[in-house]
Parts: C-alpha cells; structure tokens; sequence
C-alpha cells in the first residue's frame, strides 16, 4: 500500500514536472515572438521618427514656434509627402531627404538585427508613410493633397519612379543595418 | 588584403572629408574642392597600393603578377571610394549643399566600414565602434573647417 502510494506520488510529481516544462517552453514562446515583433515595431517607430524629426528641421527647417503657425493639414501633408518624391524634391536641391531616409531605415535595421527584418522594417516604414499622406487627405483636406500631386507632376516628375527610389533607399539602408548588427 | 583595405578605407574617407571641408570653407570655389578630392583620391589610392605592394613583396613565396594585381586592386577601390565625392558638387549648384551632402554620404559610408571592422573583432561593439568612427571623423570635419576659415582669413588680412 505503502509502495504503491509512494508510486502514486512519484507518477504526480513527474506529470507536474512536464506540465511545468511544457508551461515554460509556451511562456519562452511568446516572449520570443513579443520579443521579436517589439523589436521590429520599435524599429519601424524609430525608422520613422527620425525621418520625420530630419524632414521638420533639416529639410522644412522649421523651430518649434514656426510649427505652431504653420498652416497645419499643409504641413502634415508635406512630412509625409516630401519622403516618398525623393527625385522630385532632390532636383530642388532638398539633399537632406536622401540623409533622412537612408539614416531613418539605417537605425531601423541597426534595431532589428537581421537583414531580412531590415528590408521589412524599410517596406512597413514606406507602407505606413503613404498610408499616414493619404489617411491626412482624407480626414482634413483632399484637395490640398491633390494639389501636392499636381505640384509634383507639374515640375515633370514620376510618382512611381519616386515611390520605386524611396523604397529602395529605405531597403537597402535597412537591410545594410540589419547585415551589421546581426547574430 | 581585404580588412586592409577596409581599414584603409576609413581614413581615406575621413582624409577626404577633412580636405573637402577645409577647402570649401577657405576657398569657396568648387574647382578647387573637386581638383582637392581628385588629389587626395590618387595620392591615398597610391599610398594604401604602394604600401600593399611592399608588405607582400617580403613574402617570397607570392608571385610578382598576384603582388602587382593586389596592389592595383588596393589603389583602384580607395580611388573610386574618394572620388565619388565628387558627384554631388556635380549634380548640385550650391556649394555649400554639395558639401552639406558629401559630409552626410562620407559618415554614413564611414559608419558601414566601421561596422564592418567591428564585426571582425572579437569583442563585437558594433553600435560603439560606429559612434566612435563617426563622432572622431565629425571632430576632425569640425576643425578642419575652422582651419580653412582661419587661413582664409590670415589671406585677407595680408591683402593676398
């Protein structure tokens, strides 16, 4: 009576034990999935704010008071516009548009460690830019976003020639990033 | 050859940064900053070849035709390396925007080789060996500038 109790606790305890194990490679699982998307969502968030942060004080050169007058729908249009027409705007001699993409994307990839997240992190940040210039259009003012593309075509550019060279740079630059800086 | 080369790279590129910077600040004249990078460009290219040539030479077991090719290989890669510097004060007007733009494109080269040299190290900072690459060549840069305001100044002063 006295073995077979003592087998019965032995037989608990290693199912226990299993449990625990398969409890623990679960929880091991998804810290490493959250472990992965939350480096590339801080990627993609660091890709794009750096964009951003050149494009408002490099390119717009724009101080803290002048933002504040600024027309507003205008000036969210242009942070997400100028980004994607690099060719366009580089004509003009907007050179930091080059450095905000190529530093942006080159940081992102630094974050994410691994070339293939890099070139992600480069596509996504692309995505949300262009997803952000439209998303401003269409909730505040659609015809000054059509006004920009008509700018655009009028100085005798390609807005698919400009979208291919944008995403390139962002991919190219996140991929040299994450080539660096992976295991 | 090739960690040499790299090696060698990095301060070819914060040699042609200085130079640039110092000329165009001192200067303002595009053909003289485009004939310094030229200069600078072959005089680095010959340097980095010549010394190539000479360590292997002291190794009698490599051929005299693998010496001259690895040598002729070093000069071409740093020249080209330099000299695509040049392309911005041919596609934009102001100097001071090709300059402006040639700085950003020579550091954020400078961060990828320097990245590089990292990764062959054995305690791999990667991220700290950039920073220290860059911040070095932006002091550098900084001085260099102040140096070529300086002399254009002495210039003024005596009348020259």
């Amino acid at each position: 009576m006295a073995k077979a109790s003592e087998a019965d606790t032995k037989k608990s305890d290693e199912k226990k034990a299993d449990k625990e194990k398969i409890g623990k490679k679960k929880t091991d699982k998804k810290k490493t999935v959250k472990g992965k998307l939350g480096k590339l969502i801080i990627g993609v968030v660091a890709c794009i704010g750096i964009v951003e942060m050149i494009i408002l004080l490099l390119t717009l050169q724009l101080s803290t008071g002048k933002v504040d007058s600024y027309i507003t729908t205008t000036l969210w249009q242009a942070i997400f516009i100028i980004p994607l027409h690099l060719p366009t705007f580089l004509t003009s001699g907007m050179w930091s548009i080059t450095a905000a993409l190529t530093i942006g994307a080159f940081i992102g990839g630094l974050i994410v460690k691994k070339i293939k997240k890099g070139i992600l992190v480069g596509i996504i940040s692309f995505g949300l830019l262009l997803l952000l210039q439209f998303a401003v259009g269409f909730l505040f003012d659609f015809n000054a976003l059509i006004a920009w593309y008509s700018l655009i075509s009028s100085l005798g550019s390609n807005v698919i020639l400009d979208f291919l060279v944008s995403i390139g740079i962002l991919i190219t630059a996140g991929a040299i990033g994450g080539a660096l800086t992976r295991e | 050859m090739v960690s040499a080369t790299i090696q060698g790279l990095a301060s070819g590129i914060i040699v042609a940064l200085a130079i640039m910077v110092g000329l165009s600040s001192g200067t303002e004249a595009k053909v003289v900053v485009l004939s310094g990078i030229v200069v600078v460009a072959f005089v680095e290219g010959f340097s980095d070849a010549f010394s190539e040539y000479l360590s292997q030479r002291t190794d009698h077991t490599v051929k005299t035709r693998k010496v001259w090719k690895e040598a002729s290989i070093v000069f071409a890669t740093k020249a080209a390396i330099i000299l695509q510097f040049i392309l911005p004060f041919l596609f934009l007007s102001k100097i001071e925007e090709a300059t402006q733009f040639a700085i950003f494109w020579g550091l954020f080269i400078l961060s990828i080789v320097s990245g590089h040299i990292a990764r062959q190290q054995v305690n791999r900072r990667i991220v700290r060996t950039m920073v220290l690459y860059v911040g070095a060549a932006i002091i550098i840069i900084t001085i260099t500038y102040f140096i070529g305001d300086f002399v254009a100044y002495i210039f003024f002063l005596l009348g020259i």
